[in-house]
């Protein structure tokens, strides 16, 4: 799968959720050409902004969405990679700081 | 007289290496801040980054666009004793184990903070 496609398959997923890619298309297209990578890499697809461990079960909250997506959405109107963001973010009602990282470090494990 | 002002700035724009080095560039970055590049070398600038983290990506370009020369280790490329040796020494520096950690002297700025950066490079605490 090429990255457009999946852009366009995750955006009819996403978008309805509520959950939008960010505008900023020098942003979007190259995580999303990552996430293919770790998907060739590691066999699913891990958070590209993340270090991941290599096996499922250990990534399991990273692999993306990850569930600390809501919770980053919710407080910073992005999610850690600010891949995924919310309409007020992408409308600039929102103002766009970094997002810190909320996966405890114990989690990496190797 | 115009020699005069032209000398002038010539020598201004000389002292900073940042300015002379590419006028097109000049346009976007004069808004860099000013500090002794002199002041650096590659070894005391250490960027943890991933090869796949498009913050991480940001934050080298911009210590490119300063002029700064750096050394970055892609952790999500190392594997075994080398991870875990970069893994333990990273988490000195940043508790969160969170990419991009840009490690300048004595400073830790986490996350593609360009503010954090610039302080960091003039020596600001």
């Amino acid at each position: 799968m090429d990255a457009k496609t999946l852009f366009e398959n995750l955006k009819k997923l996403q978008e309805p959720k509520g959950y939008y890619f960010n505008e900023d298309m020098d942003m979007t297209m190259p995580l999303i050409e990552s996430l293919l990578t770790n998907k060739e890499r590691l066999g699913y697809m891990a958070c590209p902004c993340r270090l991941a461990n290599g096996e499922f079960e250990a990534d399991k909250d990273i692999i993306c969405p990850c569930t600390y997506r809501e919770e980053d959405v919710k407080e910073f109107g992005a999610c850690f990679c600010a891949l995924y963001v919310s309409k007020e973010y992408n409308e600039g009602t929102v103002e766009k700081n970094v997002v810190p990282e909320r996966r405890p470090p114990e989690k990496i494990l190797f | 007289m115009f020699k005069f002002i032209k000398e002038f700035f010539k020598g201004i724009v000389d002292e900073d290496p940042i300015i002379s080095s590419n006028p097109e560039k000049d346009q976007k970055t004069n808004d860099k801040p000013s500090f002794d590049l002199e002041a650096f070398n590659m070894d005391d600038i250490k960027v943890y980054a991933l090869s796949t983290c498009i913050h991480c990506r940001n934050a080298k370009k911009y210590l490119d666009e300063c002029g700064v020369k750096y050394n970055c280790v892609h952790v999500d490329e190392l594997t075994g004793d080398d991870r875990k040796e970069i893994v333990q020494e990273l988490k000195v520096h940043n508790p969160a184990v969170s990419f991009p950690t840009i490690v300048i002297k004595d400073k830790v700025v986490v996350g593609y903070h360009k503010d954090k950066i610039d302080k960091a490079l003039q020596g600001d605490d």
